[in-house]
């Protein structure tokens, strides 16, 4: 699984570090949510680490446009990443333009 | 040869007596378990909050009534048979009527009072046209930080602290690694303490055989009691709502598991914009039979494992007091 280059973090990650080390190595981390951008989908899901490194989400061709430690924290994650996208001048509704 | 006959015809009757007392002792013990405790329950919550419950046994010979609401008075009636334990309405009224009697016997005295009293009235009327206008403005300053609504939360909580991070800047970190080695957890003293410390019941709980039959058994009883005492007919209409949209969500989704069961009996809907309970009517019915559960019970302690691990303890405990 992929990273964007321009990741999304919410506030409360503090190693991250330590996240993007695991994430690239398909390690779990404790509490992290991330937001996948899934192209067989073409839409955002918000998954747990965990959830998101088991296999049938293991091998989907996908990219990690942000993380968060939390689910609450996800969902406030995925507004900003919208209204950032408002501010910018692009499209809220579609998700490959959201993580640009 | 007649006293024999004699003494037979009074065995004859005694044993005809005693039979019938067994028989209604067994007739008597037969309704206390067989007869359902019926309960009903209903509740509201449109502009006030209220309702009332019943719960009758033994045909109706048992009753206990309440009411409660805002718009209603509280009320309670336990009935046994014919007598009225407790009647908290004919109280009220009773009470009432002594207030009516009391107030009736005072009127005289009062009329010279109120002659006295009318030229107090004038400056109250003054002060009386000021009250409204300051109650006005205490009212209006009241509402105002009331006025907040649950949906304005997930505005006011936009991350302030999210950040877009380059990735050819970050430097990967492996987790820190926890070194085992110097940390003991148990030491053979520990452990011996640690067993001393322990009372003997629990070494001998701890040494019945075949424990996972017993929690099967004891999963099995709780089931069946619940069973026994869940009601039967349930109808709730409600607008839930919690603020937080995912999780009126997941409240739903619980309220949909109520569905399966109960259908259309279960109609709850959702509010996602804010915290709210409206419209809300609940009615409860059930019944319960205490032979039933009784029966339930039986059964969990006559399973062979229950049967073992109850005769050693029984075993134990007399040991002990040996």
């Amino acid at each position: 699984m992929q990273l964007i280059e321009n990741l999304f973090v919410a506030g409360n990650v503090t190693e991250l570090e330590t996240v993007v080390y695991s994430l690239r190595r398909s390690i779990p981390v404790l509490h992290l949510y991330c937001i996948v951008l899934f192209e067989d989908k073409n839409r955002l899901e918000i998954l747990s680490s965990r959830e998101l490194f088991r296999e049938r989400n293991k091998n989907r061709p996908g990219q990690i446009a942000g993380v968060a430690m939390g689910k609450r924290e996800a969902y406030e994650l995925l507004a900003f990443m919208a209204e950032d996208a408002v501010k910018n001048g692009r499209n809220p509704a579609s998700a490959a333009e959201l993580i640009l | 040869m007649k006293v024999l006959l004699i003494l037979l015809g009074i065995f004859k009757w005694a044993g005809i007596v005693l039979l019938a007392l067994l028989l209604l002792l067994l007739l008597i013990v037969l309704v206390v378990l067989l007869s359902p405790i019926r309960y009903r329950l209903s509740g509201r919550k449109q502009e006030a909050v209220g309702g009332s419950f019943d719960v009758s046994w033994l045909f109706g010979a048992i009753k206990i009534k309440g009411t409660y609401g805002a718009e209603e008075k509280t009320k309670l009636l336990v009935k046994v048979l014919w007598f009225t334990l407790v009647d908290t309405e004919k109280k009220q009224t009773e009470d009432a009527e002594a207030r009516k009697a009391v107030a009736a016997k005072e009127v005289p005295p009062k009329k010279k009072a109120d002659r006295q009293e009318i030229p107090k009235q004038e400056p109250m009327l003054q002060t009386a046209e000021k009250q409204p206008e300051g109650k006005k403005e205490a009212a209006a300053e009241e509402k105002k930080p009331k006025a907040k609504p649950q949906a304005q939360r997930m505005a006011e909580k936009q991350p302030k602290t999210v950040r877009r991070v380059q990735l050819s800047e970050i430097t990967e970190l492996p987790p820190e690694e926890i070194d085992d080695s110097e940390e003991i957890f148990f030491s053979d003293e520990v452990e011996e303490k640690k067993k001393k410390g322990l009372p003997p019941i629990v070494g001998m709980l701890w040494s019945i055989e075949e424990k996972k039959e017993i929690f099967r058994a004891f999963g099995k009883l709780l089931k069946r009691l619940i069973r026994g005492v869940l009601p039967g007919d349930l109808f709730l209409r409600a607008v839930v709502g919690t603020g937080d949209p995912a999780a009126t969500g997941y409240v739903l989704a619980a309220a949909g598991v109520l569905t399966a069961k109960f259908g259309d009996d279960i109609q709850i809907k959702g509010d996602f914009t804010k915290a709210a309970l409206e419209d809300a009517e609940l009615r409860i019915k059930g019944k319960i039979v205490l032979g039933a559960l009784l029966w339930v019970v039986l059964a969990f302690i006559l399973t062979k494992p229950v049967r073992k691990a109850i005769c050693k303890m029984i075993k134990f405990l007399r040991e002990k007091d040996a």
